[in-house]
């Protein structure tokens, strides 16, 4: 298979999961006509099909409709996935790049609290934070968002490294550019394209921390249906009423099946070195 | 090279005595049994659930217990009992019982210790069972009289399955430290092992009898309490033969056990009344006209029959079917009308909606526990109510229950077979502050019924103390579960309505 030809099969198979996964977000609930917490328990546990009052994708035990509730998971997702995603991405990437750029003792100083945050297990310590500020939306985003700014970081920092003695920053610097020219205008641009890579993986990985929380009843509260809480819920029942569990699996398989290729997509398109040094 | 038959010789020496160990371990009956509750420390008075107490009492041993198929209470460590006057019980020790180490059998000085260190240890939470005992006085070695600061007739329920007796000679010796090294009871089986919230490994005594003499030769040499906290967890370890006793089974995986020949499921009518519960001091469920307003939004028989699969009943106030003193149907209950419901909000000044509510739940204690709180939530919502439901952590909720920080929540009270005990301590002016309600007529009630030696009588009062609680709606009851419990089909057990057993009579083949 030539090169080319790969890179058009992982950008189409992407971004045709992740087309679908928004067409859902987007319209999921104008096509089930339910509400996704409305329950009719007279309805509980009704099979997928075309003619069971509406409920396409089936109910689960409390008569809640899955597509209505596939759809506000997505929803869900995307928002918890895209805020943690660009919290923690410019957070990183400032905070690298500032570190990298500095050097010396400013940067030292930096990378110990870059050290601290590492040396905690990142499920726990959002486990930990969501025990202790309760369950939100707010507060499951700055849960999983207070660690994965690190690998933004690092990479920034490393690029900034490099940046930081090279021709053309010398040369601003020359002519009166303070830290917040120089950064902005010479090196946070260089760092985009990485930073544009990591984000897309980070996005998978969010949604399936989010999906790993929510599963052990600590993600957002209750009753907002995502697909973590949902697959939770439908393994009790998985050999009887098989669709409460695998329909959300699906949704996230195929979710972060999309952001991976994507992500495998783009880093080879913004970074061919490195997708010649996987070969 | 001179050393190798030497080494051989104390290779083949060492593999023989593991062959030893493990052919004689293969001819001990292991019993492991699921633990859902939370065992989180070795002090037997450190925790006050049915379990917990059920470990402690076939480890260190108790008073006695109640049989639930004989209907009667039994003796473990005594073997006599009576009423001297309406204020005191007068109890007799089994004589020879041996301590686990060999040492004595139990005491009245063994006794009195408990009771002491119930009410002295800070660690200790159990002291609500003994709220009416004044004091424990020695008669002689074995004898002793419980003296009760008021006529308590429910003395012997509520103290069977309940008070652990401890060891005072090694409490004395070793302190704290004695829970931990050198847990030595008399009960029928010698605690080996415990690992807090993990397991608790028991052996047969070979010294124990039956108090009625019956031959215990049938029953797990080895028991191991395992905890395992998720239903899916505990069903497929007995389908694959991992535990030989699945313990709570919701009913949504019971159909997983059905037509399994390896596998036999016992049902049996529980005794754990689920309600939903008002701190009755806090806003807005001081307002009489909510807390109904709750009881008649929710519709209790559509839930056992969709969520409940039909395994459980209906409970109307704190005594049911179940229970001592059920004398029928009460004469009025708060079935499901939303009409009503919505009526008594608009009455309250909740026309267009309100009052704003918090609703807590636990986790995975009770069956099904989350999904009926969120039917319920749902219900609330349907009649005008603002619900925000919360689900916290199994040990956070229990905290604010226990010390009256919730104001509105569902769980479960367990065994309530006798209801003075419960009655007195959730309902009772100055009882515990979970659910903070006072009334003087209940209380005149209840004080005459703990007097009522007369079992007639008695059940009669506690038929107008019940219609009292469903009538001013304190907490809202719902039901009480059918335990479900899954056996491997070489297990024969009875567990009682408590969601209890006992060990010495259980079977292994």
């Amino acid at each position: 298979m030539q090169r080319r030809d790969f890179f058009q099969v992982k950008f189409v198979v992407g971004v045709t999961c992740l087309t679908l996964i928004l067409v859902l977000a987007i319209f999921g609930n104008v096509i089930s006509g339910h509400d996704a917490t409305e329950q009719d328990l007279m309805s509980s546990l009704q099979p997928p099909g075309l003619d069971n009052g509406g409920y396409y994708l089936g109910t689960d035990h409390l008569g809640r409709d899955i597509l209505a509730r596939m759809a506000s998971g997505a929803r869900v997702s995307i928002v918890i996935a895209t805020s943690i995603v660009l919290i923690s991405g410019v957070f990183g990437v400032v905070y690298g790049a500032l570190s990298g750029y500095w050097g010396g003792i400013r940067d030292v100083a930096l990378q110990k609290v870059v050290e601290t945050f590492w040396a905690f297990p990142p499920i726990l310590l959002a486990l930990a934070i969501l025990a202790f500020f309760g369950q939100s939306l707010g507060n499951i985003i700055i849960a999983l968002a207070i660690q994965r700014w690190i690998p933004y970081c690092r990479i920034a920092r490393a690029q900034a490294m490099v940046l930081r003695n090279r021709e053309f920053v010398s040369a601003s610097k020359i002519m009166g550019g303070g830290t917040g020219w120089v950064v902005t205008r010479h090196i946070l641009p260089n760092v985009l394209a990485s930073a544009i890579v990591i984000a897309t993986f980070s996005m998978a990985g969010a949604i399936l921390a989010e999906a790993s929380l929510s599963f052990l009843g600590l993600g957002v509260p209750p009753e907002v249906p995502t697909w973590g809480g949902m697959l939770a819920e439908g393994r009790s029942y998985v050999v009887g009423a098989w669709w409460i569990a695998v329909f959300p699996g699906l949704g996230i398989f195929f979710t972060v099946l999309g952001l991976n290729l994507l992500g495998d997509w783009l880093r080879d398109l913004l970074d061919p070195k490195s997708a010649l040094n996987l070969r | 090279m001179n050393d190798l038959p030497r080494l051989a010789r104390v290779l083949a020496l060492a593999g023989a005595a593991l062959c030893f160990a493990a052919s004689a371990s293969a001819q001990d009956k292991t019993m492991t049994i699921t633990a859902t509750e939370p065992m989180t420390t070795d002090n037997p008075y450190g925790e006050s659930s049915a379990p917990v107490y059920s470990l402690w009492c076939h480890t260190y041993g108790c008073l006695g217990r109640y049989d639930y198929a004989a209907k009667k209470p039994v003796g473990i460590l005594v073997e006599k009992w009576e009423a001297t006057d309406p204020t005191t019980w007068r109890f007799t020790l089994r004589k020879g019982l041996k301590r686990h180490d060999g040492g004595p059998g139990p005491t009245s000085a063994d006794v009195i210790h408990s009771l002491k260190r119930i009410r002295t240890d800070p660690e200790s939470v159990q002291s609500s069972f003994l709220a009416n005992v004044e004091a424990i006085v020695p008669v002689d070695d074995l004898t002793f009289d419980i003296r009760t600061k008021g006529p308590a007739v429910n003395l012997v329920s509520a103290l069977f399955d309940r008070f652990i007796i401890t060891s005072a000679d090694l409490y004395e010796k070793h302190g704290r430290e004695a829970d931990k090294k050198f847990a030595m009871g008399w009960g029928p089986y010698k605690l080996e092992q415990y690992q807090a919230d993990r397991r608790a490994v028991m052996r047969k005594n070979p010294e124990w009898t039956e108090i009625d003499g019956s031959s215990t030769k049938d029953s797990p040499d080895l028991v191991i309490l395992q905890q395992m906290r998720e239903p899916e967890q505990r069903v497929n370890a007995l389908l694959n033969g991992e535990v030989q006793m699945a313990r709570l089974v919701p009913p949504q995986l019971v159909k997983r056990l059905e037509n399994r020949p390896d596998v036999k499921i016992q049902k049996t009518g529980g005794i754990e009344v689920m309600f939903l519960a008002f701190n009755n001091k806090m806003e807005p469920w001081t307002d009489a006209r909510l807390r109904r307003a709750v009881a008649y939004a929710v519709n209790r028989p559509l839930i056992i029959d969709r969520l409940l699969g039909g395994y459980a009943q209906i409970q109307d106030g704190i005594v049911g079917p179940n229970q001592f003193c059920y004398t029928g149907k009460p004469d009025r209950a708060n079935e499901y009308d939303p009409a009503k419901a919505k009526a008594l909000l608009a009455e309250a000044g909740y026309a267009n909606g309100g009052p704003e509510i918090e609703f807590n739940t636990a986790v995975g204690r009770y069956v099904s526990d989350r999904q009926v709180a969120e039917a319920v939530a749902q219900m609330l919502r349907q009649v005008g109510f603002k619900v925000k439901l919360n689900t916290p952590e199994y040990a956070n909720f229990w905290a604010d229950v226990r010390r009256g920080k919730s104001p509105f929540y569902y769980m479960g009270r367990g065994s309530i077979f006798d209801p003075s005990d419960a009655g007195g301590q959730l309902f009772g002016t100055g009882g515990s502050p979970r659910v903070q309600y006072s009334n003087p007529k209940f209380d005149e009630l209840l004080s005459a019924q703990y007097a009522e030696a007369d079992p007639a009588k008695r059940c009669q009062l506690w038929r107008q103390l019940n219609q009292t609680l469903i009538d001013d709606v304190p907490s809202h009851f719902m039901w009480t579960h059918t335990l479900v419990t899954g056996l491997r089909a070489n297990v024969d057990i009875n567990v009682d309505s408590s969601g209890e057993f006992w060990l010495p009579s259980a079977k292994m083949k």
